[in-house]
This record gives C-alpha cells, structure tokens and sequence, in this order.
C-alpha cells in the first residue's frame, strides 16, 4: 500500500518536473526568436550603415529563418532526455539557473555592449567634444610643459635587454588582471570583440605601465580614456571604438619616438627632425577636430583643420631639407647618392627588424644561462650581416669569422698625456652677427699638440645656407710638419664673387686634413702555462691591474689599431694550448673621418710563430707584421662613424713551447703602430645683420 | 660576622695562590723546553726596505733585494729563486732565476731559522704607457719535509665506550693543532682498532692539509710512519692533496699481538714534498709629464 503511494507521488512529481520544462523550453524559444528578430531587423538597416548591408540584409534573414526553425526542434527534443528528477539534479537546475540570471543581470547592469544596443547609441553634444578639444590644448601646452612629458621614448621598448622586460615590467600581470575582470564583468559578444578587447588590453597595460614612470603620461592615459568613454563608445561600435583608441594610444604615447627612430635608422635622418616635436603634433587635438567635423558637423572645426594643414605646409614642408633635394635637379652623382641612401636604408630597416626580432627568437635560452642568451643574439646578428653571401658558401664563413672578430675593441687609457690632439675650437672673437658690406674674415682657434711625430694639416672651409653652399678662402692653407704645442687662428673668408644675404643664418664649416698621425697600442698577456683556478686568476689580474677582458690599449687619440691575443682574443690569461688567435681592427675613435691608412705595424715576440691567413693583409718582417701597399691603397675614406671597426686581421698564431708550457708564469706585452690621415670640422653660425641705410 | 667570613677567605685565597712558590728556593730554574716542530711556515720571502723603491725614473737601474728565511723546522738544500712578471718591453731582464744557499732550519743553534739575501739588478729600459706600474713576482721552489708526533693509546678493548679498569688512556681523536714547523701538517689522527685473529690491528688515519701560504709542487712522499719503532703499512705511498679542499688523508695499519692492557706510544710521520712560495710586488714609474 504505502509502495503505491510512493509511486504515485514520485510520478506527480517527474509530471511537474516535465511541465517546469516544457515552461522554461518555451520561454528559450520565445527569447532566441525576439533576438533572431532583433538581429535581422538591425541588418536589414536599422542599425548604423556598413559595407555590404546588402549581404547582410540576405544573411540576417536566412540566420533568422535558421534560428526559428531550430527552437522548436530544441523543445521538441529537450523531453525525450532521459533525466530523472533527482534531488541533486534539481539543486543543479537551481543554481545553473541562479548563476544564469546573475550572469545575465550583470551583463545587463554593467556592459550594455551588445550590438542590438548599438542603434540607439546617438552622438554626444557637440560641445562635449569642444571641451575635450580644449582640454586637449591644455594637457599639451600646459600639462605637458609643465611635467616634461614628450612621448615615451621607443627606447624604453628596446633598450630592455630581450623580452624579459615583459616580466619584470609587469605587463603580463596587468594584461592578465585586465582579461580576468573583462570577462566577468564584460564578456565579449563575439570573437572579433575578444580580439579588439585583447588588443586594448596589452595597449592599456603598456599605457599603465609606462605611466608609473611618467605624471604627464599617466594625464594622457586618463584624458584619452576619457575620449573612448564620453566621445567614442557613443558612435562606435565596441570594436571600432577599441581600435581607434588603441591606435590613438599608441600615436601619442610612442608614434613620434618610434617614427624618428625609424627614421634615423634607416638613414632617412632628415625626416626625424620634422616629427622631433611632440607638442608640434597634438594627436588628440586634431582627432578631436576631426572627431567635431564628422560627428558634429562642425564647419568651425574644419576650417580649424584645414588652416593646420596649411600652417604644417609652409612651417616643414618649405624648410627642409627633403623639398630642397627634391625641387633641384637630379645629377648622375646624386642618382648614385640616392641608390646608396635606399640600399643603406633597406639594409638598416632590416637591422631594425632583425634587432626587435632576436631577442623573441632567443627568448628560449633567455633564463638557462646568460651567456648562451647572449651568444644567441650575436649568431643571429652576424647572421644577417652575412646572409648576402648565401649560407653554407666560404664567403658566408669567412663573413662570420670576420664578424666575429669585430667584437675586439680596444681600451683608451686616460692616464696616457702625450699623444696627437688637434682641435678646434670657437673663439670669443667668432661673431654672431655680420654686416653685409663689412664682413671681416671669421675666426676658428685651432689647438695642435703633436708631442712625438710632426704632422701636416691641410685647411679648408665653407659657407652654407639655405638653398646655397660656396668654399670660403682659408688661411693658413697648410701647416707643414709641425711638432709641439701650438695655438693658432685660422680665418675664413667669403669669396669676393660671394655675398652674403642680409638676415640669413650662415653657418661656417671648417675642415682640418692632419696627415701623419700616428698612434700606438699595446696588449699585456700572461702565460700562466696551465688552467689557471679563479683565485690565481683574480690575484695576477689584480697584481698586473689587468682586467678579466683585455684588449690593447691606447691613448684617446683618432683612430688606433686594436687588436687581441688569445682564446677568445680578449682573454689575458694564455694557456698551454699552442693554438692562439689573433684579431685586429681599425677602430674610428672621435667624430671625425679616416681619410687614409698610411701604415700598421704589429709588434709579436719571439717564440710566436704566424700562420698563412696572417699574411693576407700584412706581410712579415722578423716578429713584425707590416700592412701590403695594396691593402693600404684600398683602405681610404673609411666609411667608419665614432665607436666602429673595420676589420683587418684575423688568424691563428702557433705559441712554442716556452710560452705555452711555462712553469712559472709570464707576461709578455705586445703594440701595434698605425699612421693615418684623419679629417676634423668644426662648426659656426652666424647671421647677416639688416643692412642700415646711412642718413 | 660577614667581615670576618671576608677576611678570612681572603687570606686563604692567598695562601693558596702563593703556595706553589714556597717551597722553592730562587735560583731553581729549570731549563726550559722548546718545540721547534711547531708553525705553519716554511721558507718566508720578503723583500729588504727601499729594494726595490717605490717608485724609478723611467730608463733607471734598481735592485730587488730579497730576505729568505727558514721559518720551518727542516733544512733547505737546492732550491730555488725566480724572479718573473715582468714585462720584457719595459725591465731588463725580465726574468732571472738563481740558487738558493743551504738555509737551517730551527734549531738551537738557529732558534729564528737560517736566512739569506738575494739579489736580482735590473734596468728599466722604456716607461711603460700611462701610470701602468712594473709588476713582477718572486717565486721560490725548495724541497721540504713534515715531521709529525702525537701521543697515541694503543688499548686491547676495541669498544670505545667501555672504559678500562686501569684507565692508563683513552683512544679518541688527536687534533695537532699550530703545525710542525712546516707548510705541510698533519691536522688530525683517529684510530680504529680490530682484530684480526688474536692480534690486535690499528688503524691510523692521518689528516694531511697545505696550511702554507704556498702550493705544493707534484707529489707527497710517505717517508715513514712509525708507532715507537714498529713502522706501520700506509695505503700510499704519495699522494695529491685535493684540489677544493686542500687536504688528503692516509691510512697506515698497525698490526701487533694482544697487549694486556692499554698503553701509551708515540706515533711519529714523516712526508717530503717540494714546496713554492710566492711573494708579488709591483713598482711605479714617475712620469716625466
């Protein structure tokens, strides 16, 4: 008895169960159809106007069909499920259902993205967006005087040392905290919202991040977010509304930093100066403008606009230095000029690209050891720089030996006085100022001190202004075989055929031609004979006041010839091994230019035998190696800035046994001799007073 | 009452220390005992004041003037002393090396050690670039030897917890501490008697470590290792000391009847090796600037 009426009751209850179902089946139904509804009237154009709307209109209407057709199909088959109404079962429905209204509630209460929303988004006043534009003018001219603030240097980027500043900036973990409550608070209603929402996000981090180094960064990143919230989200669509601010973002915080940099790094260096300023370019002040135009068909903002357009016209466009190549005519030597400044730049565009790549191709070592982070960086490097050769050619080999040997630099010694220095320098008497019809020859001191060996300067200079460039007569022309400390004016005059143009800036270029320098260096190296443990190492390093790295050193001259001894070249200690390498480099010291190599000596020792690719570039003479005339004759105006190398010598030496199996330690001291031509300018700028008219 | 309790610990306090004095007479002194296997030094070099100076002028002659002393306990015979490290672009010569006379070891009759003086004259023939200094080092190579004593227990009960009735000794780690008047010490002795059959077998192990200022050059020779004037049988012969710690340790065997009872005996070893002591110093060009 009490068995039947158990089973009656549990029947009454899967019936109610069935019909709480069917209730909640009919309710999905009615809700995809109002949605299906909703988007296929929007597409059909309701919604704001896009491309294609006519695609669109077809395929909304068949996605409704589809989508009608499928809920009843899905209410049909939600009873024929075999679920029996358990008690869990039912707590599960309760909170699925529970967790399903909060979700719902909260998308609804704190989102409101959905694109059925969009239709009603209507633009904001227009006097939202004049005072946005005003607050623009005030964070650019204000805030950011005040604060210091001009972009973010690309360098910030770059400058980090591999990808770990990833880590150690924090960005992830912000881009991470950024996702999480995106997701709880503003799910994304499609894959292409995810997409723009991530890339804001890793924008937004970087924004965030940079800000905490900067005030006037973090003003930016708050006045542009006001932008997205007040002027963009009302018109745009999440997604447009994402990427205009992302790009808007990127151009102010690091657009002007990283075209210069490109720009310098791909020789177009006349460009850098036109993008330099940052306050020159308010990025939201004309987006703004532009942003009234369209939204707020403002007829004020237009004009604004256009006088802008104007304005940047005559104040860049006519100054610089592009429009004047390009409004002259175009010779044979300047055709050559321009293929070599577009090869130069190809090949430095991709130094660039090679130069942010490596660090991401490296990143796996980064972490297990330093040194293989590092040796992973130079292989890629030298790997570009050889690649014109073809891979796995001799050529290609040969390249990479020879790259590999740029790494010896030498070391000046500042405590060495006595060596060849001539300068330039402005002297009180240099005006700032010239009448037109009264110009005296202009004055530049140059300081000679050539203690050891005389050397002769060839003089020349120059007159440049915009549009025109002439040689000016120098006196003296030429000082022969001079030796010792000397001080001397050298004047430079327009030539009489010349005059100068009232109220034009000039600027004076002059040229010293010093033939005859020659300088030294030496290379200190201890064969120890064996492997020597860290705290002999660190003992004769300190006794010898040697450093763990040690190339040849020499005074703060020119130029110099720096060269190393050893595995690697740089390693003071020299062992038992027989086998040592040798490396030597023209290495560019100061601002000016290696016009010429007149001769390289390097001095080795006895019991240091050389091996053939040592007599590639140097012929031998006792335990000299002397330059060949016909390298000599190739190495002229040496296209080496400050800081570079042009590398010369590279081959094995073979140590004798004295050396290499030394009992007691050795040191042994190596130079090298180079005599060259370098050329020094200097310049001056003075201007051409109004010419006065006598009374 | 608490006065005179105060007093009179006093006055026993004195009594006691002054006791020990009383019953002798002055003029009783005994000769005193010195131990001249004792230190941690062999061959010390240092360099005599002004030789070299501080500072040279550039193309000027100095002399190097060496102290040698034997500050260990054994004789020096046939060694060496090499003056290297110079550069050759700059001193003349660079490198020299010269004989080192028999030097004494201490003793009574040489109770500081022997001593000697050598000198090295060189030329200074180029001022070397900037301030960078002359440096060079001297380097002395001499054979030596570590003579060892230590008091030892040999006991028949070869459980270390049971205690002998008699109590003569007691086995137990010997540490030799301050060195044997050499470079080279035996640190510590532990012993691990067994028995094979009825005799009694000891086992010695030696400590060895460098605790020179030195390195010692290739092997170390086991001359003898004795207990009384039974010599024991070590596992080597020579040895290396280990690299990272600077030590080795030796194992000697000692095999004998069944003693009745514990008794003391004296263990002596001895090791010879070649030693290298090494001195830096660097001199200062005066610039002409």
């Amino acid at each position: 008895m009490a068995k039947g009426a158990e089973k009656q009751r549990r029947k009454e209850m899967w019936k109610a169960e069935q019909a709480r179902r069917d209730k909640q089946a009919a309710t999905k139904e009615r809700l995809l159809r109002e949605q299906a509804l909703r988007r296929a009237r929007e597409l059909a154009g309701n919604g704001p106007e896009r491309p294609l709307a006519g695609l669109a209109k077809t395929e909304a209407a068949i996605k409704a069909k589809q989508q009608a057709a499928q809920a009843p199909a899905a209410q049909q088959a939600a009873p024929a499920k075999p679920a029996g109404p358990s008690r869990l079962n039912k707590f599960g429905g309760w909170l699925k259902a529970g967790v399903a209204g909060m979700k719902g509630y909260l998308a609804g209460k704190l989102t409101s993205k959905g694109d059925g929303e969009e239709k009603q988004k209507s633009p904001p006043s227009q006097l939202t967006g004049w005072i946005f534009f005003f607050v623009s003018i005030i964070l650019y001219w204000f805030v950011d005087l005040a604060t210091g603030y001009n972009g973010i240097d690309i360098g910030f980027f770059i400058g980090l040392g591999g990808a770990d500043w990833l880590y150690k900036s924090g960005i992830l973990t912000i881009i991470a905290i950024i996702l999480a409550f995106q997701f709880i608070f503003s799910r994304p209603e499609s894959g292409a919202e995810f997409k723009s929402d991530i890339f804001l996000d890793i924008v937004l981090a970087f924004v965030f991040i940079i800000a905490r180094y900067s005030v006037g960064a973090l003003y930016h990143a708050i006045f542009i977010l006001g932008i997205w919230f007040f002027l963009l989200r009302p018109v745009k669509s999440r997604i447009d509304a994402n990427r205009t601010l992302a790009i808007l973002i990127l151009i102010d915080f690091i657009g002007f930093s990283a075209l210069e940099y490109l720009l310098s790094n791909t020789g177009f260096l006349g460009g850098a100066g036109i993008v330099a300023n940052y306050v020159m370019f308010p990025i939201f002040s004309l987006y703004l403008l532009g942003y009234l135009k369209v939204y707020g068909k403002s007829g004020l903002a237009s004009f604004l606009l256009f006088l802008i357009v104007v304005l940047y016209i005559f104040g860049f466009v006519r100054n610089s230095p592009q429009y004047q190549t390009l409004t002259s005519e175009i010779d044979l030597k300047q055709r050559e000029e321009a293929w070599g400044f577009w090869k130069t730049s190809i090949f430095r565009t991709k130094e660039f690209a090679g130069m942010i790549l490596d660090p991401l191709g490296c990143s796996s070592l980064m972490g297990v050891s330093s040194s293989d982070y590092e040796d992973c960086l130079r292989e890629r490097q030298y790997d570009r720089l050889c690649a014109e050769y073809g891979r796995g050619t001799e050529e290609y080999e040969n390249c990479i030996k020879q790259k590999q040997g740029l790494d010896v630099t030498g070391t000046t010694d500042k405590t060495i006085k006595e060596f060849t220095k001539i300068e330039f320098k402005q002297p009180k008497e240099f005006p700032k100022q010239v009448q037109k019809e009264f110009s005296p020859p202009i004055p530049m001191q140059l300081n000679i001190e050539s203690p050891k060996k005389p050397v002769t300067i060839e003089l020349s200079c120059k007159f440049k202004t915009a549009g025109e460039e002439f040689d000016g007569d120098v006196q003296p022309k030429k000082i022969e075989e001079i030796i010792g400390t000397k001080e001397l004016t050298v004047l430079c005059d327009k030539p009489s055929d010349k005059e100068y143009k009232e109220l034009k800036s000039y600027t004076v270029t002059y040229t010293a031609k010093v033939e005859g320098i020659e300088t030294e260096s030496t290379l200190t190296r201890l064969f120890v004979g064996k492997e020597l443990d860290e705290k002999e190492k660190s003992s004769l390093l300190s006794l010898h006041e040697l450093t763990q790295t040690e190339s040849s050193k020499s005074a703060e001259e020119f130029a110099v010839f720096s060269f190393g001894i050893g595995t690697p070249p740089t390693n003071p200690f020299i062992n038992n091994n027989p086998t040592q390498v040798i490396i030597g480099n023209i290495e560019n010291l100061a601002n000016g230019k290696i016009l010429a190599i007149e001769n390289i000596e390097v001095n080795l020792i006895n019991h240091i035998t050389l091996t053939p690719a040592c007599l590639k570039s140097f012929t031998q003479s006792g335990n000299s190696l002397i330059l060949k005339p016909e390298v000599k004759n190739k190495l002229v105006n040496l296209k080496t800035k400050k800081g570079e190398r042009l590398f010369l010598l590279g081959c094995n030496l073979q140590i004798g046994s004295d050396l290499a199996e030394t009992k007691d330690y050795v040191k042994r001291g190596f130079s090298s001799k180079m005599t060259y031509t370098y050329e020094i300018t200097k310049e001056g700028k003075f201007t051409v007073a109004k010419n006065l008219a006598i009374t | 009452m608490k006065n005179k309790m105060l007093i009179i610990g006093i006055i026993i306090i004195l009594i006691i220390s002054t006791g020990c004095s009383l019953g002798k007479k002055p003029g009783d002194v005994e000769p005193e005992s010195v131990d001249y296997h004792t230190g941690t030094e062999g061959l010390v070099l240092n360099l005599v004041e002004g030789r070299p100076p501080g500072k040279i002028w550039p193309g000027s002659d100095f002399l190097i003037e060496v102290e040698l002393r034997n500050k260990g306990a054994h004789d020096i015979e046939g060694g060496k002393l090499k003056l290297h490290g110079f550069n050759p672009m700059y001193v003349s010569p660079s490198e020299e090396e010269k004989p080192i006379q028999t030097l004494y070891g201490k003793s009574f009759g040489y109770p500081e050690g022997d001593y000697a003086l050598i000198q090295f004259k060189e030329s200074n023939i180029l001022a070397p670039p900037g301030k960078t200094p002359l440096s060079f080092t001297l380097s002395a190579e001499y054979d030596y030897a570590t003579e060892a004593s230590a008091e030892i227990c040999v006991s028949p009960d070869i459980t270390p917890l049971a205690k002998t009735i008699e109590a003569v000794c007691e086995v137990k780690e010997i540490n030799l501490k301050g060195g044997q008047g050499a470079p080279v010490a035996v640190t510590r002795i532990n012993e691990i008697p067994s028995y094979k059959g009825t005799n009694l077998n000891i086992n010695f192990i030696l400590d060895i470590e460098n605790v020179g200022k030195g390195e010692i050059l290739g092997d170390i020779i086991v001359e003898n290792v004795k207990v009384g004037t039974q010599n024991l049988v070590c596992d080597k012969t020579d040895f290396k000391l280990k690299e990272d710690t600077k030590s080795a340790r030796l194992k000697c065997e000692l095999n004998m009847l069944r003693p009745s009872g514990p008794y003391t005996s004296i263990l002596t070893a001895k090791f010879s090796y070649r030693y290298k002591t090494k001195l830096d110093s660097k001199i200062e060009v005066i610039s002409e600037e």
